[in-house]
């Protein structure tokens, strides 16, 4: 395959296949040769295309009022948007069994209905030409205020449900935004994407995808790698030379992005595809292949899922059920708020997990992303998120918790609960508190949860890490987040450019804190693994097997390139690099010790 | 324009359940009913409005009516307060 020749940043390309990497390609195209661009792979797939640029009005978030104009517009819409909420929670209503259920939905359905809240709203619309969502936010808010005023129990607790109300009454409003219109079969180019707009126009539509932002961890990278899309990301390109309509190729593997095509592209991206069919049938060999190390030690890997899209990756990689499901996806589509509808989620989940079983964390989220009108924090890492926010956040807690309790019945010794951002033990105590209360109350209705149903605590927080093991009074396993754990240690955020390189997962402290992890899961006779992002570097899950971690979970299209390590190397090789990083004093010795250990043993 | 004097009686006192309740037999008057208690006014049709009283069981409220049935509907009101709006609680 011919190797495209690489041009300076920015500059006018040179024939006949030229790259650039600048980040302001302003200059008129060429239109009789193909032009190389370069961005971050994100989702890999080989697609040429129509352009699609993706342009979108800026959104605004603070109060910005409405014009006269659109006020009855807008009036409408939020009378529409509370006529699909109230049939909603009708047939939500009819579908409950239970007495107190189906109170508290009339109950809810009473208070959509209520005249004074709609006057309300519709005033704030009407005179004071605020947008829906604030209407909604601010005619909500004046009732939730007084209730938590009155300082009685049952108060506060209402006060949380129509919270709850309003939270899904302003994302229902959000959704009705008209969706902009993409042709089929488009590359499109766009600033980001939220995970939601790519499920919505499905790669029907969105056939490839060029982002301008979006970290790797982007839900819309998630979705898009779930439904197969080809990705670029990080494609920070002005918008002034590209046209709508153009014909544009997409490398989602390497990254390459072409512009105007020739014969000569085309040619060498079917040379191209050929080749990535030849590496997927290969990883599709070693996936069949039993899981363990060349001298015979067994390991398991499994996948990180999010979307239900994602279901079908975790046949094809062979993964052994699923050992992270995240599921805070679910809080920004309201609905599936309810125990019912997440149910369904968790069983489709668990059916392709059999007889594995997956390992659900609970909501992992901060404060402001799932509840609207929450102060902004100062510093929401170090703030309201995790287990933090669930235990003072209880609906959302028992919800959840009910549903897995319910389905750990269907799935006997398969469900597996992780608790997010735990820091201290007494977090544990609490949960495994509220599990035995739910479950009383479940049996009082004749449901028997599964009394094996396994709970772990997540390790993220160095104090969770140099307390795991006091830690395995309230818990059965344990699970390492690599990418909270360096962040914390290392009081470095990835996402901050100025210290982002600080972030790294070479740094000795990392290593010395998971040691000590594994160490505490040891002494209290619990098993231990890694769901972070360490554990799809294939040479880092080596050396975890060499710190005698059994069991890694890391993204599906991740488990080919590990596992073909895993399975040429022998337990001596691994502990000899999980030993020599562990005697390295800083982050450059680190680095190279464990170059020249792959070098070494031919491991690539 | 009728008012009456209830009392609360349900030993939760006036919380989501019974004001559901209220505001659906409310609904079906024609008549304009506001609730008074402690110096606060709220529409005795907005399930809203009567919890933000957050009354509880032993408060005394006042019930106003205002329209073509609104001897009916306080009888009816004052009533559904005397059976604790129906509700068999624990």
């Amino acid at each position: 395959m011919k190797k495209p020749a690489s041009g300076s940043p920015g500059t006018i390309p040179h024939p006949p296949d030229t790259q650039s990497s600048g980040r302001d390609l302003q200059t008129p195209v060429n239109r009789s040769q193909a032009i190389w661009l370069k961005g971050i792979p994100a989702s890999s797939g080989l697609y040429k295309g129509a352009l699609y640029l993706l342009e979108r009005p800026e959104v605004v978030v603070p109060v910005d009022p409405i014009s006269s104009e659109s006020v009855e517009e807008e009036v409408q819409r939020l009378r529409e948007v509370l006529r699909v909420f109230t049939a909603r929670l009708e047939d939500i209503a009819e579908k409950q069994d239970h007495p107190a259920a189906q109170d508290l939905a009339q109950v809810q359905l009473e208070i959509l209905h209520d005249p004074d809240l709609r006057e309300t709203i519709r005033t704030f619309v009407h005179d004071d030409h605020l947008p829906g969502d604030q209407a909604v936010i601010k005619a909500f808010n004046k009732t939730i205020r007084a209730l938590q005023a009155r300082n009685i129990a049952w108060a506060t607790e209402r006060a949380v449900d129509i919270a709850n109300l309003r939270d899904q009454c302003i994302q229902l409003y959000r959704q009705s935004e008209q969706p902009a219109p993409i042709p089929k079969g488009s590359v499109v180019f766009a600033e980001e994407l939220s995970m939601g707009e790519v499920l919505q126009y499905g790669r029907e539509h969105i056939s490839a995808l060029l982002l301008r932002k979006g970290g790797l961890t982007s839900h819309a990278i998630i979705a898009a790698q779930a439904m197969g899309i080809p990705t670029v990301a990080g494609f920070g390109f002005s918008g002034n030379a590209f046209q709508n309509g153009q014909e544009i190729w997409v490398d989602g593997s390497t990254g390459d992005v072409v512009l105007n095509p020739t014969s000569s592209t085309d040619q060498q991206m079917a040379a191209r595809l050929t080749q990535q069919q030849e590496v997927e049938s290969k990883n599709e060999l070693d996936a069949s292949k039993p899981s363990q190390t060349a001298c015979g030690k067994p390991f398991i890997l499994r996948a990180n899922i999010e979307i239900e899209a994602e279901l079908e990756k975790l046949q094809k990689s062979k993964a052994q059920g699923v050992g992270l499901l995240r599921t805070e996806t679910m809080l920004m589509d309201p609905k599936l708020r309810h125990p019912q509808q997440q149910l369904s989620f968790y069983r489709a989940v668990l059916k392709a997990s059999a007889p594995h079983g997956a390992t659900i964390r609970l909501f992992d989220a901060g404060g402001d992303k799932i509840i609207p009108g929450s102060p902004t924090e100062l510093n929401p890492f170090l703030g309201w998120r995790g287990v933090r926010l669930l235990l003072d956040e209880r609906h959302l807690l028992q919800n959840q918790m009910e549903a897995l309790l319910r389905l750990s019945i269907e799935f006997p010794g398969q469900v597996r609960l992780l608790v997010p951002m735990v820091s201290e033990p007494s977090e544990l105590r609490r949960i495994q508190q509220i599990r035995l209360e739910i479950t009383d109350r479940l049996r009082e209705e004749g449901i028997d949860p599964d009394p094996t149903l396994h709970i772990g605590a997540m390790i993220e927080v160095p104090s969770a890490a140099l307390l795991t093991e006091s830690m395995g009074a309230y818990v059965d396993f344990y699970s390492i987040g690599t990418n909270d754990l360096i962040q914390y240690t290392l009081a470095a955020d990835r996402g901050n450019a100025q210290v982002a390189h600080l972030f790294d997962s070479h740094h000795p402290a990392v290593w010395q804190l998971i040691h000590l992890a594994v160490r505490g899961a040891y002494q209290a006779r619990k098993p231990i693994s890694v769901c972070g992002e360490m554990a799809s570097h294939p040479v880092f899950a080596a050396a975890f097997l060499g710190l005698g971690i059994r069991e890694l979970s890391m993204p599906p299209t991740m488990i080919a390139n590990v596992k073909s390590l895993l399975i040429q190397g022998s337990m001596d090789q691994f502990e000899e690099l999980a030993q020599g990083i562990l005697q390295r004093p800083d982050v450059e010795q680190v680095r190279e010790f464990t170059s020249q250990w792959s070098l070494k043993y031919g491991f690539q | 324009m009728i008012q009456r004097t209830v009392t609360v009686r349900n030993e939760a006192g006036l919380h989501a359940r019974p004001s559901s309740a209220l505001v659906r037999e409310a609904a079906k008057f024609e008549s304009e009913f506001t609730i008074e208690f402690m110096g606060y006014h709220v529409n005795g049709k907005s399930i809203l409005g009567i919890m933000t009283l957050a009354a509880e069981c032993g408060a005394q409220l006042t019930l106003i009516l205002d329209g073509p049935d609104e001897k009916q509907a306080a009888d009816h009101l004052q009533a559904l307060f005397e059976n604790k709006f129906n509700l068999d609680e624990p």
